[in-house]
Parts: structure tokens; C-alpha cells; sequence
């Protein structure tokens, strides 16, 4: 129990210091000016969980021995695959065949994109992450280079960068010590364009990838997928990758 | 206490050696000045004011960068390209300057403040002709 007299000298003692901490804040906010960051004149409005990107691939369309998407993703990102093991590969092009029938099939496979992406769960640091519109990335200012998300995907989509890189392309920043894979163009999606693999296939004449908006009912690819019936690689695993293929 | 002198000596020396660098500072005939980037010929404005730039630029990269990367909030105004187009200036033999070189325009005051950067072992330190940049 406090007196009257005793709990007033307190607050007068606390009142002093609240008075002193402000004046002296008073005094100190001249240096420490606050930055108040412009919105941007021209800035976009960012990735909106609305959207979720996906990429739908029909494979009776892919040609075994095309590999424009693999060139203009490589041209686009500045990446260089010289047949080494431990070069980086965005997207690959990939055989499958079924050794009862023969039916071979030839299909780019690059980062799925999952909704529910296993490099996103291992990541130590944060790095890998999902954008609110559903495209997996590496932020690679926090990415430390441990590789677990290299380990932890299905479907070997990220590559480590071992060498040290000059001459990057300006709108793809890529650096040694730092796991990268498919960034679905961001860039350029962000910029309302589609992604580099998907307009290369179209510019020769095959047609065999659709980008678009899974979200979006209208959109070209959930058209194409109500069409006909696609299915994600490794769907056992229930990772719900935003690429799908048709006639696998 | 017959040391009195000797310790009063020592005591002066200490400090006017401790204060030395303010000394030298004082007495110096020229006030020295942050050295400031280089900028193509004709440009006059950046995306901010020069003295704010001069103190805040490495938020204002921090900021822009976490906007891009987790929310894809993108100003086409306030790249690091956009950095590249205005203030990369060519050496007399036309070609750019190297990330090392002291004629990069960073490394103009990085240099002389001592402070290291590692933008460019991943981001290109050239001008982006898609941000209106000459190559």
C-alpha cells in the first residue's frame, strides 16, 4: 500500500520523465527525419491473391525435337547450360515413354509453381517463397545458398549457381552462392506480358503452352481445361502445381 | 605529491593526442567534401533530392527492393536499371567502368566512405534499354 502522498511524488517523478523523454524526442526527431516514401507516379498495384498464374501444356502439340521454349528462356534470363552437371537449367525438355505401349512424349518441364510448394516449407531463411499470385520464387538477397529446396523438389526445378556471373540481363539478376529456377517471367508478367517459353512456342507455330489465370473462368487456359482433361506431374504428391499437361 | 607536474604533462599529452584528429581537422585549409556520383551530361533531376539521396539512398533501394520482390509492386521510375541510365557515364575509350573501377559511379563516394557493396555481383551494371537506357 501506497500513501496519497507518496503515490503523488511518484507521479510527479513520472510525469518529469515522460516530460524529458518528450522533449528530448522533440529534440532528436529534426535528425532523425522520417522518410515518407512516395507512392510512385507510375508504380504497378503488385500481385493480387485473386490471380493464381498458371501454365498449361499440351503435349500431343510439343515436338521431341523443338526446344524453343528451353532458348528463349535461356536467352531471356541469361542462364547458359554447356551440358556441365552442375549447370543451371530454368526449364529442360523431357522424354517420357511407356515401355508397354512405345508412346513416347517430349515435354518442357520447369518450376511447377505449387500451391502448396515443399521449397517453401524447407527454406531456412524465408527465401523461397510464394507470390500472392502464385508464383514461386527465390528472393535471392536472403537466400544463403543451402540448397534444401534443391533436395526438397519433386520435380528438380532449381539449379545453384556455382560460378561467378558477369553480364547479366538487367530485368534477371542471378549471382554465385544463390539457388534459382523458373520465375514464371515475372518481369514480364508484372509488365502484362506472358512469359518468354510460352510466345516462343506460339511464334513457331506450335502452340502448346497456355498461360493465363486459373482463377479467372473466362480465361483461355481454364477454357482449355474444361475442354479437355489435364493433370498435374506427380499429382500423388498433392502439391497442386499451377502447370498442368495435357495427353500425358 | 611531488609528481604533480610530471602526472599534469602526461595528462595533457593523452589528451591532445586523443584529440588529435580534431586538431588536424581544424588547422586543415580545405574543408573536405563527400566526393558526389557521376552523372551523364544534361541531367539535373533525380528521382529524389540530392541531399536526400546523398543520405537515404540505400532505404530507399531496401524499400523498392522488398516492393519488387515479395509484392511485385513495380515503378518503372525507381529501378536499379533506371539508376544505370542516368548516372553511368563511359571512360574515354567508350566502354563502361568495371564494378571495381573507381569510375563506377558508386564506388565514387563508396571509396571514399568505405563501404562495400555487393549489388552487382547478381544485378547488371548496365543501362537497360527496355527502362529507356542506352546501351
Amino acid at each position: 500500500m501506497t500513501g496519497p502522498d507518496e503515490s503523488r511524488a511518484a507521479d510527479a517523478g513520472r510525469r518529469r520523465f515522460l516530460t524529458g523523454a518528450a522533449m528530448s524526442t522533440l529534440l532528436l526527431a529534426p535528425g532523425v527525419s522520417l522518410i515518407t516514401y512516395a507512392a510512385g507516379r507510375g508504380a504497378t498495384a503488385g500481385a493480387s491473391s485473386k490471380v493464381r498464374w498458371g501454365l498449361l501444356i499440351d503435349t500431343n502439340r510439343c515436338t521431341a525435337s523443338c526446344t524453343a521454349c528451353v532458348t528463349a528462356c535461356s536467352t531471356t534470363h541469361g542462364w547458359k547450360d554447356l551440358g556441365r552437371p552442375t549447370d543451371p537449367q530454368w526449364i529442360r525438355k523431357v522424354t517420357l515413354s511407356d515401355p508397354a505401349s512405345g508412346t513416347t512424349r517430349s515435354l518442357p518441364v520447369m518450376c511447377q509453381h505449387c500451391a502448396e510448394p515443399p521449397c517453401v516449407d524447407v527454406c531456412p531463411t524465408g527465401a523461397s517463397f510464394k507470390r500472392a499470385d502464385g508464383i514461386v520464387l527465390v528472393n535471392r538477397h536472403t537466400c544463403i545458398g543451402c540448397r534444401y529446396c534443391m533436395l526438397a523438389c519433386p520435380y528438380k526445378a532449381r539449379s545453384f549457381v556455382h560460378e561467378d556471373i558477369t553480364d547479366q540481363e538487367p530485368h534477371s539478376p542471378r549471382g554465385k552462392g544463390t539457388v534459382e529456377s523458373c520465375n514464371l517471367c515475372v518481369p514480364r508478367i508484372d509488365a502484362g506480358q506472358r512469359p518468354a517459353c510460352v510466345e516462343a512456342c506460339e511464334r513457331d507455330g506450335h502452340g502448346a503452352m497456355i498461360f493465363g489465370d486459373l482463377n479467372d473462368p473466362d480465361s483461355a487456359i481454364r477454357r482449355e481445361l474444361a475442354r479437355y482433361p489435364a493433370a498435374p506431374l506427380r499429382a500423388d504428391l498433392r502439391l497442386d502445381p499451377g502447370v498442368r499437361y495435357q495427353g500425358l | 605529491m611531488r609528481d604533480r607536474l610530471l602526472i599534469l604533462a602526461g595528462l595533457a599529452v593523452l589528451v591532445g593526442l586523443l584529440t588529435w584528429p580534431s586538431w588536424r581537422g581544424l588547422s586543415a585549409r580545405e574543408v573536405a567534401s563527400a566526393p558526389t556520383p557521376a552523372v551523364r551530361a544534361g541531367l539535373t533531376h533525380c528521382i529524389r533530392d540530392t541531399e536526400w539521396m546523398r543520405r537515404h539512398h540505400m532505404q530507399l533501394l531496401m524499400h523498392t527492393r522488398d516492393a519488387v520482390v515479395y509484392d511485385g509492386i513495380r515503378d518503372p521510375d525507381e529501378t536499379l536499371p533506371g539508376c544505370m541510365n542516368c548516372h553511368l557515364t563511359r571512360l574515354a575509350d567508350g566502354s563502361y567502368p568495371t564494378v571495381s573501377s573507381p569510375q563506377f559511379f558508386c564506388n565514387s563516394c563508396h571509396l571514399y566512405a568505405g563501404v562495400e557493396t555487393d549489388c552487382f555481383s547478381c544485378h547488371s551494371n548496365r543501362p537497360d534499354p527496355a527502362m529507356g537506357g542506352t546501351p
